[in-house]
């Protein structure tokens, strides 16, 4: 991987010499980003993604990291402005979904590529105010319901030893990854109203991915969560096996579904995972020793 | 079995790699199984290490640690279960497995004491760009990826040490209904997973569609891959009805919007 993937080769940030740009008469300034600069913040962002996570602001320097070649173009030789430029990307507060953070971030630069300092203040608004539901589309289409979907298909292939549902996973993956790493062209040309109203059309394409997401737990709840008691009962010469002959005549795998809705009930709670991972040991261990479980 | 020198080396970078790649650059994040494969294939036992990478897969789903939130890190799980569950050469996945979950909630703690570490490199960075000494800005954030990697191929190094034997001296102690309870406990700990993505999802507003899934696998024995392919033929007709309603008139669709947000409440 060569240097001009993550900066290009003219730019370097210690001989920068170039003029300090002047404003048009309106007080704006000529954009002089171009599409590669901005394939450059993505590569740069792809790199970081949410490695600089800290409690004091959160997923900022990593935004500093990918757009620091690009504020170095917009602010020419002006060493002073760009200083500024550069801790005013550090110090505002940014946490959204890494790989659709360049459709945020990039709407930002766009702002300030004509507004310089001006621009700055609507800058950072525009990215707090949209970190929030961008993340919220975000988390559902890159986390959760592939994690569903892909990662519980590649789950449950694997555990019948068959590979394919992780090379699955993989491909589809990737195509994310070739789009993502040019992603602030699309926040940078869709400007801030469509990125705003993006998120709010966007909620029936939930509703329905969710509806795939929902439909697949459902069979993985029957097929993955296995609970079996050994428990049989004896009546004179007729013994009937509890689970086989109760249990599954009511509905199958209805035990799978119980435990299943305990720890959903649990978790709404605020009860901490841990405790509950925990908790299943002992019961399991208990449960096994009185052969009521096994 | 003995792992051999350069099975360690291999599986503690591949253990370092996968923690850096889950915060930064994103590859396989969450791919539990995938990486327990490649831990299986290094070992020579691809077979065990997607049965166990499976497994973690499903009781992870949903601990993604969203929002900046900590999660257990399953991933380390996964992999420790897949060496100890080879190395240990049992058919018996549990006990590698129950030390794998043991050792994935011991990194949520780790998960806190990297966001900490991260706000001092968070100053090391300003400090660099308040001096304008952007060489050094830009290379301290480094810091962070070097800090991660350490996080994932320093624990494995000791689980390749010690594990082995760790879990080999557990073993001959154990008494029966601990491997038994573990064993019961290892099917039901996909229940997690499953518990704390239906936290995620809209259960309140489409809890039937799970219902139909479920009676796809319990009475028609259908596959995961049918099914979910069915649930992709009901979300697109949804789809299309919720859409195709908006085009043909703006004042129902307003009208449907409110209901629907109306019943949300």
């Amino acid at each position: 991987m060569s240097n001009g993937f993550f900066k290009p080769a003219d730019i370097s940030p210690t001989d920068f010499k170039e003029p300090i740009p002047t404003p048009l008469p309106d007080g704006s300034y000529t954009p002089v980003l171009t599409k590669e600069d901005l394939d450059i913040c993505s590569h740069r962002m792809w790199l970081m993604d949410t490695v600089s996570y800290s409690y004091a602001t959160q997923n900022a320097p990593c935004a500093a990291y990918a757009a620091f070649y690009a504020l170095r173009k917009i602010y020419g030789g002006d060493e002073d402005a760009f200083n500024k430029a550069i801790l005013n990307q550090l110090d505002c507060v940014f946490n959204a979904t890494p790989p659709v953070s360049g459709l945020i971030l990039g709407a930002g630069l766009a702002i300030e590529d004509t507004g310089h300092e001006a621009g700055q203040q609507a800058e950072n608004d525009l990215k707090i105010g949209l970190m929030g539901p961008v993340s919220g589309i975000g988390d559902v289409f890159i986390w959760i319901l592939p994690m569903t979907i892909l990662g519980s298909i590649a789950g449950y292939m694997a555990m019948e030893g068959s590979p394919v549902g992780i090379l699955l996973w993989l491909a589809l993956w990737a195509v994310l990854l070739v789009w993502r790493l040019q992603n602030y062209n699309q926040g940078y040309n869709a400007g801030v109203s469509v990125i705003t109203s993006m998120a709010d059309k966007i909620s029936t394409l939930t509703d329905a991915a969710s509806i795939l997401g929902l439909t697949v737990v459902g069979s993985l709840i029957y097929s993955t969560v296995k609970v079996h008691t050994p428990l049989t009962f004896t009546y004179g010469e007729i013994s009937l096996p509890f689970q086989e002959g109760v249990l599954d005549a009511i509905f199958p795998n209805i035990l799978g579904i119980l435990v299943t809705a305990v720890v959903y009930r649990l978790i709404k709670k605020g009860v901490n995972l841990s405790w509950i991972i925990l908790g299943i040991i002992v019961v399991s261990c208990l449960c096994a020793a009185f052969g009521i479980l096994g | 079995m003995q792992i051999s020198a350069i099975q360690a080396i291999l599986i503690i970078i591949l253990a370092g790699i996968r923690a850096a790649d889950q915060y930064s650059t994103q590859l396989f994040p969450f791919m539990h199984a995938f990486m327990c494969w490649l831990v299986g294939i290094i070992l020579g036992d691809p077979t065990t290490g997607l049965v166990v990478g499976g497994t973690i897969q499903l009781m992870s789903m949903g601990a993604a640690g969203l929002g900046g939130s900590s999660a257990p890190d399953y991933g380390m799980a996964g992999m420790t279960a897949t060496v100890l569950a080879i190395s240990t050469g049992s058919d018996d996945i549990s006990v590698g497995l129950t030390v794998g979950v043991a050792v994935a909630m011991l990194y949520v703690q780790l998960d806190v004491i990297f966001k900490i570490y991260n706000s001092w490199v968070f100053r090391v960075i300003r400090g660099f760009a308040v001096k304008r000494d952007y060489n050094n800005m830009l290379r301290a954030f480094f810091l962070s990826h070097i800090y991660l990697f350490l996080q994932g191929a320093l624990p494995m190094a000791i689980v390749l040490f010690f594990g082995q034997s760790a879990v080999e001296a557990i073993l001959a102690v154990m008494p029966a209904w601990f491997t038994a309870g573990l064993n019961v406990a290892a099917g039901i700990l996909p229940a997690t997973g499953f518990a704390m993505l239906l936290t995620f999802m809209p259960l309140n507003k489409f809890w039937y569609y799970a219902v139909a899934g479920f009676v796809l696998a319990a009475y028609f024995g259908q596959g995961v891959l049918s099914i979910a392919l069915i649930g992709m033929v009901i979300a697109v007709g949804y789809f299309k009805i919720h859409t195709e309603g908006v085009a043909a008139s703006p004042a129902a669709a307003a009208a449907l919007t409110d209901g629907g947000e109306l019943e949300d409440e």
